[in-house]
């Protein structure tokens, strides 16, 4: 632009010199420099390279936001599984189906030391092995049935579907990408852990415990 | 005039030519852009959205139903309908094998349990369907086996499974959920706390069916139901039901009922029937086990109401514990009817503490002949009789009683002694509850409130209570039930050593078709520790078969008292009871 305001400049200036004289003819206007055309390309281009980061970005986002929720689903799974399994052990009746099969009875005499006189009140007399059954309260169901039921039960506790959701509940074995389980380990991050408590030495005289309450 | 340079003009004209081709190329454009942006912009965008945007169910959790100590009686399970596209089933191969249909719905077969013959006719019946059920209700693990299976033309339908851990232990109360909804019990009565609405999720996705970032909107937020907390412990619940059941079966019943009150709150801690059900599986289950029948189910109570009487007796001053009668053992009413005695010990020299203990008929009929029928009616319905509990369970029922002024002249002697009229369990629990507790009546509590899940928590109005008789008639009332363990018809039928207890039995004769036969309903109902009621114990079982006498309730009150000293840590009774004698 400069340039060309330049050429053209004197002109009023010539025609004052020589009144008629032929037009000079045009002269041709400088090539552009090549860093303007070089610095537009690579303004284009990095404007470009920054919309297709940001698209990745996003996209790589929307990846991982399904990913999670998977995770997320998943772990419910897990946590149905292992809240249905609870509650089955922790049916009375299964207990005690679980309890009598152990071979554990329920005394019906007890008896109490009242600490005014010494005097022992009941008899006292210890429960006789054996004592103890579980009868069936729903009609045609076998107490057979609801003993197999309650191993059934047992055995989940220690080799059944539990262990893996208590498993999976802890560790991510989804095969997830690295920086999901980190996010998971953040969102971990934020329940308080409560480590054991190692027994102060001497405190207590010895090996007994001190626990630290919050 | 000087003339153009040909170059020029030729130069003018090729910009002439190309500019109007410019502007014909960005006229049409600028067509096109209007007719895109504006003319048809809504319609396009409607259509880009409809393609783009996919609605998804929010679930939403049913509320729990929990005992008193927050343990789940009713809560949710997820399961999964397995199901497939009958026009895309095929052989395929997986993992460079090939696997048959059949094959594949063998191993369905062997994760589900369901046919795989069932499963082939669902897929073959109609070729060209896109959808049809190979199996319904797999668990989660099962669902998770047949993921694995990595069948190309298997899908899932996720559903909401009612789930009741503690089965037949809490049944009868909890009720059952059924295809359409709540079908009985706590389910059905308090689903305005339990229900959820589900909610949905609008989105926009890629090409991939992945959520476009920022597109996610909520359209209908899941409100997940409160949770019914009630006060039954299903620990002690279940040991009642037990004791029910193992009795009941020696006897040859037909049925059995046992409630546990709590004196000091009013609360129930166990009600608890004899066949129950289990809500998990009761597509077998005869319609008559499928009910709470200490609520729903009315007798004539018998000579457990005599303490009701006593109470009325005593409160008006028409009688005190040691008044002496020489007591009938047939005693004739206006009519021609005779009044009789269930066994000679209920007749002779007793006193008034001596009638109820030995459960006489006579002597009460005698003793009631002293206040009349209006108010004793008055007395009863005070106590509870002839209406429903504040509980207002699901079926409940109120019982009936004559109308005092129009009341026959045979009623009005034998409602005295219970029959005549009849009465719920929870009714009959509530009336000792009143006496246990001093003379004042606090109304029946079987449901604490509804936890809802914004953490609010809705307390059930506790009610107001209600004295019903003073308290001193109240503790006299109870020395005299004492004697029944001690000398009356419990004796060394019911005994906890270190720990009194007062009760009263009753032997109710069962009507059938307007008739009275040899059916009979005998129960107990007393208290726990006498010299401080804690708790009330009420036991009843419907036609016995092999022992017809109210005592062949006891073993079963006789544990039930053993187990709940033991499992709430009361303490042993500090002083001897003095009694009022029973003879003289």
């Amino acid at each position: 632009m400069s340039a060309l305001a330049a050429t053209i400049a004197p002109a009023p200036r010539a025609m004052k010199a020589a009144s008629v004289r032929a037009v000079p003819s045009a002269k041709t206007s400088a090539p552009p420099r090549i860093s303007y055309a070089i610095a537009t390309l690579v303004g284009i281009f990095a404007i470009l390279a920054g919309q297709l980061v940001l698209s990745i970005a996003l996209g790589n986002g929307a990846y991982a936001i399904q990913d999670l929720e998977r995770q997320l689903a998943e772990r419910n799974r897990d946590l149905s599984i292992v809240s249905e399994e609870i509650g089955q052990m922790q049916d009375p009746q299964t207990l005690a189906t679980l309890a009598v099969s152990l071979g554990m009875v329920d005394d019906g005499d007890p008896a109490y030391l009242r600490l005014s006189d010494a005097a022992v009140l009941g008899s006292g007399q210890p429960a006789e092995a054996g004592s103890t059954s579980v009868v069936s309260v729903v009609p045609g169901e076998e107490v057979a049935g609801m003993e197999t039921v309650a191993a059934a039960i047992a055995a989940q506790a220690t080799e059944g579907e539990s262990m893996t959701a208590f498993a999976s509940l802890t560790e991510d074995t989804s095969g997830g990408a690295a920086e999901t389980i980190s996010v998971l380990e953040g969102v971990d991050a934020q329940v308080p852990v409560v480590t054991a408590q190692t027994s102060v030495a001497g405190s207590f005289g010895g090996d007994l415990p001190s626990p630290t309450t919050h | 005039m000087p003339t153009a340079h040909p170059a020029t003009r030729r130069t003018a004209r090729r910009m002439g030519t190309v500019s109007l081709i410019v502007g014909i190329v960005v006229a049409a454009f600028m067509v096109r852009l209007v007719d895109i942006q504006v003319v048809r912009a809504s319609e396009l965008s409607a259509e880009s959205a409809e393609r783009r945007t996919s609605t998804q169910m929010l679930w939403a959790e049913r509320g729990r139903i929990l005992d008193r100590n927050f343990q789940a009686l009713a809560e949710n399970a997820d399961r999964y309908d397995v199901t497939a596209s009958p026009r895309h089933v095929s052989d395929f191969r997986r993992g460079g094998v090939a696997v048959s249909v059949m094959d594949a719905l063998a191993e369905i077969e062997a994760i589900t349990g369901t046919p795989a013959a069932e499963m082939y006719a669902a897929v073959t019946t109609d070729p060209e369907s896109d959808f049809a059920y190979l199996s319904k209700d797999a668990t989660t693990a099962q669902y998770r086996q047949v993921i694995d299976l990595d069948i190309p033309w298997v899908y899932f339908e996720r559903t909401a499974d009612r789930y009741y851990p503690f089965g037949s232990t809490a049944g009868n109360l909890t009720g059952m959920m059924g295809t359409d909804g709540p079908l009985e019990g706590v389910e059905l009565k308090w689903d305005s706390c339990l229900q959820a609405e589900h909610g949905t999720l609008t989105y926009q996705h890629g090409a991939d069916y992945v959520k476009l970032p920022g597109t996610t909107q909520i359209s209908t937020p899941p409100i997940n139901g409160g949770d019914v907390v009630l006060t039954i412990d299903s620990d002690l619940q279940w040991f009642v039901l037990q004791q029910l059941a193992s009795t009941g079966q020696s006897l040859g019943a037909q049925s059995g009922s046992a409630m546990v009150v709590e004196v000091e709150t009013g609360e129930i801690l166990a009600a608890a029937d004899w066949p129950t059900f289990d809500p998990n599986d009761f597509s077998n289950t005869p319609q008559s086990n499928l009910r709470a029948a200490t609520f729903t189910s009315a007798f004539e109570p018998g000579s457990t109401l005599k303490t009701i009487t006593m109470a009325a007796l005593l409160e008006e001053g028409l009688t005190y514990p040691e008044e002496q009668f020489e007591v009938p053992a047939t005693y004739a009413i206006p009519g021609g009817r005779y009044i009789r005695n269930a066994g000679g010990g209920a007749a002779g020299n007793l006193t008034t503490t001596g009638i109820l203990s030995r459960s006489s008929n006579t002597g009460t009929v005698i003793l009631g002949e002293r206040i009349s029928p209006k108010t004793l009616n008055k007395y009863f319905t005070k106590f509870g009789f002839g209406q429903s509990t504040s509980v207002d369970f699901l079926g409940e029922q109120s019982g009936y009683m004559q109308d005092p002024d129009t009341i026959d002249s045979v009623t009005v002697h034998t409602q005295t002694f219970g029959q005549g009229m009849s009465s719920t369990m929870a009714q009959m629990a509530s009336a000792y509850q009143a006496i246990a507790n001093g003379g004042e009546k606090l109304p029946l509590r079987m449901m604490t409130g509804c936890s809802q899940q914004d953490g609010t928590f809705d307390a059930v109005d506790k009610g107001d209570p209600e004295r019903v008789i003073s308290e001193s008639t109240a503790k006299t009332l109870i020395s005299m039930l004492e004697t029944v363990p001690q000398g009356g018809t419990l004796q060394y039928r019911v005994n906890v050593p270190g720990y009194r207890i007062a009760a009263k039995t009753g032997t109710a004769e069962i009507a059938e078709n307007g008739v009275y036969g040899n059916e009979r309903m005998i129960s107990i109902a007393g208290m726990v520790p006498a010299d401080d009621p804690q708790f009330v114990v009420v036991v009843a079982f419907v036609k016995p078969q092999t022992n017809r006498f109210s005592y062949a309730a006891a073993p079963v009150f006789d544990e039930i008292v053993t187990h709940l000293v033991k499992h709430y840590r009361i303490p042993p009774s500090s002083a001897q009871p003095t009694l009022p004698p029973i003879t003289w």
